[in-house]
């Protein structure tokens, strides 16, 4: 039990050391501490999750400041199965993306290695911790151990413009969600989760829950790029080195949503009562960010910015299960996000590997060029169809478990925006597929002029050599992530966690005893829902056929007469959702105060 | 308990929200954003205050019949400038890159896609 700061301490300590090892000649030897340090990091996650999965939820109050009455002064770590299982997933993701990136800053010395650590340390803190406030120091300590990372290509422009954005946007989302809590702190005088919660239930006051909770869930939301919160997010991960951009996809983003769960089930369920109203306002902006992600992933012609609204499209998705607000929606999130974030962390070293190939990622510029890397095209393909759950693998658990939670009004709707995400976003990966390793079809013309002029002006500033070697580093870990998303979330015992994991998750009476007197009774079970594995077969199925369509369309439009001129129209309305996310910083924080101003009076009405 | 701080918290963060939206410059977008984070200054330690209270100091002062101030969001405040320095300190850095690379501080200038 005693471990449990280790996941904390561990890389923050191995991050001191690795600065001290930043001398050339020691470089090999720092590489090797990185990896044993992620390694031994993942390990204590490992032990952990075991820890908890047998023995219930465990709390780890620092200094052994106890509560010694209803109030507790200490700080204190609260792990149960999904934090658990989230920091175990985060661990095991960052330390591949550092073995990964072993090679691919071969040049650039340890310290990328030491902001790794940190983010990771950060990152499994935020999963554990129990305290609000340290759950936004450690939120603020992932945030700017990223924001180095983005920044680190200090030599190229557009990695200082993204991370420019980056940073600013986060920053406010941060004091957003200080704000928030110290309302909450101020109103409540707690800090932790669980009081908090205990007390506002008990002395309810609207006026600080609406504003607390609106401010808080606005900060989280940019965080996990939803729309509207999410116009930093593909021109933070186009700048940005592709293995900073797994990490953004597959942890930043779940830190964000896992963040908005937690703090809805231990703080808010007790004044905002999961009714229709509030059901209907969160599934209404995952539904959204669904949609718009979707058709954005479809027109984006730029590999990075592809996945970046790939990941806007299906978190969209995770919203819509988390907000049905119930046992069964938060297990079909749990296996929706694992089954994501392993395939979307594999989709982004894919292109990291492309881009150390030939020092760029767009579609135009690789038409047809992937033919030398059949073995990254295989790990892409599986991935893009572990994303989208087509037909049986990946995601397919967490939508077969969503298609059957028991709320029949918004099935039908849940059903829409699953197959429109699955096929729209897997024809959006497809037709990458086809563009950059088959070389299908043809690019688009006015494309390729642009592309082509734009070449000969930077002509001297691409020196890259076309014949670089893909080293083992670059292949080994989106292939264990590749793996991992078609494997882990098939197995019937992922599923019977998640179902476990949910129902304690949501039962705020549970968290409150575990924290505060250390023993609880057994959790309030509800049924758990058998997946419908029918339905997400047949939805799996449909979506199949409709992507490889989509995909083939959209490669050959240009054979196809009366389409192309279909296609064309519809190309339009899509190019002027894309011109909105223009990398003016004024713009998007006008977008962030108009969507925490819509959130906020949504929530003001569905308080009751 | 005055609403007034509240007040002035709100609209220190809505007035450097309004900078950093219709900057020109991106030194003044920083200090924009610094203007954000320091409502949140503003607003710690107004939750903590009690009129009439005494600083939060138990250890070398005789013990004053008066109630202390909430000690801990002033620690919480610490925190938060701690974070703050080392926000602004990372993007002023970025900034002077910019400069050094674009000759250029101008936010709209800014373009993170080439089209």
């Amino acid at each position: 039990m005693h471990l449990i700061p280790l996941a904390l301490a561990l890389p923050l300590a191995g991050a001191g050391v690795l600065v001290l090892l930043s001398r050339p000649p020691l470089a090999r030897l720092a590489n090797v501490v990185a990896v044993g340090v992620g390694v031994a990091t993942a390990a204590v996650c490992g032990y952990v999750f075991d820890k908890v999965l047998h023995g219930g939820m465990l709390v780890y109050w620092f200094g052994a400041w106890n509560p010694a009455t209803h109030v507790g002064i200490g700080i204190d770590f609260a792990v149960d199965a999904t934090g658990a299982a989230a920091a175990l997933l985060a661990a095991v993701i960052a330390t591949l993306v550092i073995l990964y990136s072993v090679e691919y800053y071969k040049d650039s010395g340890p310290l990328f290695n030491v902001l790794l650590l940190v983010f990771m340390g950060a990152a499994c803190a935020c999963f554990y911790t129990g305290d609000l406030f340290d759950l936004f120091v450690f939120f603020e300590l992932s945030n700017i151990a990223t924001f180095a990372l983005a920044a680190y290509k200090v030599q190229d422009e557009t990695a200082l413009d993204g991370a420019l954005v980056f940073v600013i946007m986060n920053s406010i989302a941060a004091f957003a969600i200080l704000f928030g809590l110290t309302l909450l702190e101020g109103y409540t005088d707690q800090l932790n989760l669980a009081t908090i919660g205990q007390y506002l239930s008990v002395h309810p006051m609207q006026a600080v829950a609406v504003a607390a909770f609106a401010l808080a869930t606005c900060g989280f939301f940019l965080r996990s790029a939803l729309v509207p919160f999410h116009f930093w997010f593909a021109d933070a991960q186009s700048s940005a080195p592709s293995p900073v951009c797994a990490l953004f996809s597959a942890i930043t983003v779940e830190i964000g949503l896992y963040a908005f769960a937690r703090v809805y089930w231990a703080v808010f369920s007790g004044v905002f009562h999961p009714g229709d109203v509030l059901r209907d306002v969160f599934i209404g902006f995952g539904s959204f960010s669904a949609f718009s992600g979707a058709i954005l992933a479809f027109g984006a012609h730029h590999l990075k910015r592809l996945v970046a609204y790939v990941t806007v499209s299906h978190i969209g998705v995770a919203l819509v299960a988390v907000g049905l607000f119930n046992a069964q929606g938060m297990a079909a999130a749990l296996l929706y996000m694992l089954a994501f974030s392993l395939s979307v962390s594999a989709l982004i070293l894919c292109v990291g590997a492309i881009v150390h190939m030939y020092g760029k990622a767009d579609e135009v510029g690789l038409w047809g060029r992937g033919r030398r890397m059949p073995f990254v095209m295989v790990l892409f393909l599986i991935s893009s169809l572990d994303a989208a759950g087509l037909p049986a693998i990946g995601t397919y658990v967490g939508r077969a478990m969503l298609l059957s939670v028991p709320s029949s009004g918004t099935l039908v709707w849940i059903a829409a925006v699953t197959l429109f995400t699955a096929s729209v976003t897997g024809g959006a990966l497809l037709k990458a597929v086809g563009a950059v390793w088959l070389g299908l079809g043809e690019p688009d013309p006015e494309l390729t002029h642009a592309k082509k002029s734009q070449e000969k002006r930077s002509e001297e500033e691409s020196d890259q050599p076309e014949s670089r070697e893909l080293g083992w580093h670059l292949l080994l870990p989106p292939a264990i992530l590749c793996a991992a998303a078609s494997v882990v979330p098939m197995l019937p015992q992922t599923r019977s966690i998640a179902s476990r994991a949910a129902m304690e998750f949501v039962d705020r009476a549970h968290y409150y005893a575990m924290t505060v007197y250390g023993h609880a009774t057994a959790v309030s079970a509800t049924v758990p829902n058998t997946p419908d594995f029918a339905a997400s077969t047949v939805w799996g199925v449909l979506a199949l056929i409709a992507c490889c369509l989509l995909a083939l369309a959209s490669l050959y439009q240009r054979r196809m007469g009366r389409l192309h001129s279909l296609a064309v129209a519809l190309s339009k309305p899509i190019e002027m959702f894309e011109r909105l996310h223009d990398g003016q910083v004024g713009d998007y924080v006008t977008w962030f105060v108009l969507g925490s101003a819509l959130l906020g009076g949504l929530l003001f009405v569905s308080y009751k | 308990m005055s609403f007034f701080p509240y007040a002035v918290a709100a609209w220190v963060f809505f007035a450097g929200l309004y900078g950093v939206a219709t900057s020109k410059h991106l030194v003044h977008m920083i200090v924009s954003l610094s203007v954000v984070q320091s409502s949140t200054y503003i607003l710690l330690i107004a939750v903590g205050y009690r009129i009439g209270s005494g600083a939060p100091i138990f250890i070398d002062l005789p013990p004053s019949r008066k109630p202390a101030v909430d000690a801990i969001v002033q620690a919480l405040s610490l925190t938060d400038i701690v974070v703050s320095a080392a926000t602004t300190a990372l993007l002023l850095a970025i900034a002077t890159q910019v400069w050094r690379l674009k000759n250029q501080v101008d936010p709209d200038s800014l373009r993170s896609r080439k089209s």
